[in-house]
């Protein structure tokens, strides 16, 4: 709310004028109470009265008018009045050069007050040049892409203004900076204005500045005029890793206060259920929902809605809605022994309550693989066995599923060599490592990583170290290394062979050669592979990637909406929006669900951060000499002065009192 | 108790004193001590009866004689009708009843001993003497006698009265001009708190009849002075008349009324040649009795007279 250029963060404040009906009552009925007093002279006294009565008039409306002023007052310093920037110092520079970075990430869609952030600082932008001089040296940059910059001068920039869009990207204001302190020391300015507009979200930047320029004079308009913005969203939403079974629905309340709410979930044949929670202010929450076999292709996960929309409905595929078919072959002659290969594998999977957790198992000898057999499994893992099948082996890759295949001592690496042969691998020799060496991961995005966060993966194979394996070497570009040895020799080879996928792990699974089965990355990277080998093209292979994601690894261009969520119908926003995508990589169909930044999702600002005095925050933007727009300057001086006003004022209105009697 | 102790008696000390009589009595020895002389004065040829000495009586009255056979001084008193009509009106509208506390001497309190103890003088030394006041049914009005017990009446019918409402010195004046035919003193006793040009009206009329006229103008300090300063409902004693304000800031304007009222007041009564005195309350009543008595106008009158 503003009133000529003094703005209000408080506007409920005035809800405080009604309490000028007090003085006003007093006014209007408020008599004097004075004592009875019989005097002879009363003539001598009407007649002096009738000189006094103006006077009095005049003194009761000053009393009145004063009493008024001093709520009026009090209500103003409650409202917290702000005089706009405009009155300052740096707005007098109209002819100072100046660099406008505006924060065009996902945030800025919000709007806690019906209007965007990214409109309001548009429409503010537009209030700020329509005061400088038209051909006053002006640059504008955008976050999500501050290399480019055309315009020169602020009427170059005003005509700009109405072609900018907010992009769902989560773009950081600190290249932005950094790239407005360059242009400025490459244009020689000696003293230029940087106008920073920004939603003032903790997102907005990965390292705020910490030191000054002198020749920069920044101004970091936190466009939000309440500090709150109300955002119950979904952050993430997939696979349970070690539950295929089940999809865990990531939850962010990215506002102070804690809010309730029902997360609906619509399932694509119609039926629909609630399920309430509740969230705390900037926590986050992680729900599970177990889905069965019957669960249809998708489910719309929804949240009512609030000041920041883009992230109430994610419309979600499950992949891993139908249990898993895995067909162990242990080349120990007697499988599921406590040191056999089988038994590691069958406990990652479960062991015994396996069916639990989404898996069939079935553990045979490698002799035993019958076309039955691999026409009822997902998944065949061919564990140390010595000998290949190397035609029923090639039927099920045809087939489309997957096959996992172990090294060992017993592997007769001639017979595989054979197998191998086809698909541009072979194994050469047994190597042993003195001492034994970790693994490393060297494709994070890789499919087979997808669920889990870098850091996550990383620290999975902690501790692992290899003694033994099997140098195996890759012919085929098709085939690819996520994990290998530091110098790039293979430890897991990947090849997608369209429509089935072989994953060969050069090392033992048990813990003859590597102490890997001890490790308790050893479950997670089991299940992973188990889900990764059993996806086929008619599988939905939906990947998690967040915008920005998509924009970084440039396939952006290559998505095909396949889905766009609701809330984006319409939407004119630039960039990939959330929402579920297909795309084509080697004649094969691949969905990408694309979905928005988590940390996009959370409103938590500096100023609530010292609010909380959990930090020293407040003083972030100061070190680096930013001067806050909302918190204007003329502030603290109009409301000490509003101060003073309402003593003077008391001082006066006891004096009236004070003359007309004891009230 | 010497006679300059009794000169010196406050107000408040002489309204303890139960009989108004007694009262009057204090007062004209407080005031007629030592050199003074009633200024008043009848002639007579026949003799009436002797009566004790008392200070203030002229030595050519003492029957030397009698105090040769008594060795006690008497005066002779004759009783041949008085030469001096005095007419005493005393105001007893409300206004006169400030202030109405307890312990406190009222305007009226102090009229009523003035006037007893000019009733005292006059009738002590043989003269005439008539009462006009305001009685519950209009004026009462004694008619002139100098019979010596003709004070105790006097001073009964003071007694009795009661100051209240809306009756004025001007109704006062009125039945003296229509009742009073003689040649003779009118003392008029009263605060005036009424339209100047009306009371001078009045006033003059009398004048002009020939009357020696002697106003008192009893005020009491609240009224001089205004000493309030708080916020009050002032009140009209006479009748519904409220003025609610805050002493302090009408004061001023208070006090340069009643400057004016009294200017124009004293001028008026100075011009048209009344012995006119302002008695404050507080004043020592035998002080202001023997100023009156021995006061330039009064002095002036004596030698017109004799």
């Amino acid at each position: 709310m503003s009133l000529l250029n003094i703005s209000f963060l408080a506007p409920l404040a005035f809800v405080g004028l009604l309490v000028l009906g007090v003085p006003l009552y007093l006014h209007m009925r408020h008599k004097p109470r004075a004592e009875r007093y019989a005097f002879p002279a009363i003539d001598f006294l009407l007649r002096a009265e009738k000189k006094r009565k103006r006077r009095f008039h005049v003194e009761q409306w000053l009393l009145m008018l004063f009493r008024l002023l001093i709520v009026l007052f009090l209500v103003l310093i409650f409202a917290k009045p702000y005089v706009d920037e405009k009155f300052g110092a740096s707005g007098l520079k109209v002819n100072t050069p100046m660099v406008i970075l505006l924060d065009d990430s996902v945030s800025m869609m919000a709007a806690p007050e019906g209007e965007r952030f990214f409109d309001r600082a548009v429409s503010q932008i537009r209030d700020l040049l329509d005061q400088r001089s038209g051909a006053s040296p002006t640059l504008l940059l955008l976050a999500s892409n501050p290399e480019a910059f055309s315009a020169q001068t602020s009427a170059e920039v005003s005509a700009l203004l109405p072609q900018l869009k907010a992009t769902t990207g989560a773009a950081r204001l600190d290249d932005g900076y950094r790239k407005a302190r360059e242009l400025v020391k490459e244009k020689e300015w000696n003293q230029a204005i940087l106008r920073i507009y920004t939603d003032g979200s903790l997102s907005a930047w990965s390292q705020v500045p910490s030191e000054r320029d002198n020749a920069l004079e920044v101004i970091y308009n936190a466009v939000r005029n309440k500090p709150d913005v109300a955002n119950l969203g979904l952050a993430k939403v997939d696979q349970v890793a070690a539950d295929a079974g089940s999809i865990e629905v990531g939850l962010v309340n990215g506002g102070s206060a804690g809010g309730q709410a029902d997360l609906q979930l619509t399932f694509s044949d119609g039926v629909s259920l609630k399920h309430p929670f509740r969230l705390d202010g900037f926590d986050r929450a992680a729900h599970r929902f177990g889905m069965n076999q019957e669960t249809p292709a998708t489910i719309t996960l929804r949240l009512p809605d609030d000041d920041f929309d883009l992230d109430n409905e994610i419309i979600y595929a499950p992949r891993g809605n139908r249990r898993l078919k895995i067909l162990i072959l242990d080349g120990d002659p007697s499988p599921e022994a406590l040191h056999a290969e089988s038994f590691f594998f069958k406990n990652a999977l479960g062991l015994e309550e396996s069916q639990q957790y989404g898996y069939d198992l079935d553990i045979i000898s490698p002799a035993g693989l019958t076309p039955a057999k691999i026409e009822w499994a997902d998944v065949l893992c061919m564990l140390n066995a010595d000998l290949p099948q190397t035609t029923l082996l090639k039927q099920a890759l045809a087939a489309g599923k997957g096959v996992f295949i172990s090294q060992g001592a017993r592997v007769d690496t001639t017979a595989w060599n054979q197998f191998f042969s086809d698909y541009g691998l072979e194994i050469w020799e047994t190597k042993t490592l003195e001492p034994a060496m970790p693994g490393l991961i060297r494709e994070f995005d890789h499919p087979l990583f997808s669920p889990f966060e870098q850091d996550a993966w990383a620290s999975y194979l902690e501790g692992v170290n290899i003694g033994r394996f099997n140098l195996l070497t890759v012919g085929r570009g098709q085939a690819k290394v996520p994990i290998a040895f530091a110098d790039g020799t293979p430890l897991l080879v990947t090849l997608d062979l369209n429509p089935g996928r072989l994953v060969v792990w050069t090392s033992s699974m048990d813990l003859d050669w590597n102490n890997f089965a001890l490790g308790f990355g050893y479950v997670p990277f089991v299940r992973q592979m188990m889900r990764y080998l059993a996806e086929q093209d008619s599988t939905v292979a939906y990947q998690n990637y967040t915008v920005s994601e998509v924009t970084a690894l440039g396939i952006a261009d290559t998505l095909n909406p396949k889905h766009i969520a609701a809330p984006f119908r319409g939407l004119d926003i630039s960039g990939p929006k959330p929402g579920i995508y297909t795309r084509t990589v080697d004649n094969r169909t691949e969905f990408v669900q694309v979905r928005l930044d988590d940390e996009e999702l959370n409103f938590k600002s500096f100023e609530q951060i010292a609010d909380q005095g959990d930090d020293p925050s407040q003083s972030m933007m100061e070190q680096a000499g930013f001067r806050s727009y909302v918190r204007a300057e003329l502030a603290p001086q109009v409301q000490w002065l509003l101060f003073g006003f309402i003593l003077v004022e008391s001082f006066v209105a006891a004096r009236v009192s004070r003359q007309w009697g004891r009230r | 108790m010497s006679t300059g102790q009794i000169a010196n008696l406050s107000p408040e000390v002489l309204v303890g004193i139960k009989s108004l009589l007694v009262r009057a009595r204090t007062v004209v020895e407080g005031a007629l001590v030592g050199e003074h002389v009633s200024p008043f004065r009848g002639g007579s040829v026949e003799f009436a009866q002797h009566r004790s000495y008392s200070p203030g009586d002229e030595l050519r009255y003492i029957d030397w004689r009698l105090f040769a056979r008594t060795d006690h001084y008497h005066v002779k008193q004759f009783e041949v009708t008085t030469n001096l009509r005095a007419y005493l009106l005393l105001d007893a509208s409300g206004s006169m009843d400030y202030p109405t506390g307890h312990g406190a001497v009222s305007k009226f309190q102090y009229a009523a001993m003035l006037a007893a103890a000019l009733a005292y003088i006059l009738i002590r030394q043989s003269d005439s003497v008539a009462l006009s006041t305001h009685g519950e049914k209009g004026v009462k009005f004694l008619p002139p006698r100098s019979q010596i017990a003709y004070i105790q009446q006097i001073c009964d019918v003071i007694d009795s009265v009661q100051p209240s409402g809306g009756q004025d010195i001007m109704g006062l004046l009125q039945h003296a001009q229509d009742r009073i035919v003689h040649r003779g003193m009118v003392a008029l006793f009263s605060d005036f708190l009424v339209d100047v040009d009306a009371l001078m009206a009045k006033i003059r009329i009398l004048k002009s009849r020939g009357h020696d006229l002697i106003v008192f103008q009893v005020l009491h300090a609240d009224e001089l002075e205004f000493p309030f300063n708080r916020f009050y409902r002032f009140e009209s004693m006479e009748d519904s008349r409220f003025l609610v304000a805050d002493s302090k800031q009408i004061r001023a304007q208070y006090m340069e009324a009643l400057q004016e009222h009294q200017e124009r007041l004293s001028e008026a009564m100075r011009k048209i040649g009344v012995d006119y005195h302002i008695v404050r309350t507080d004043d020592a009543p035998s002080r202001v009795l023997a100023n009156c008595l021995n006061g330039p106008m009064r002095a002036q009158k004596l030698r017109k007279m004799y």
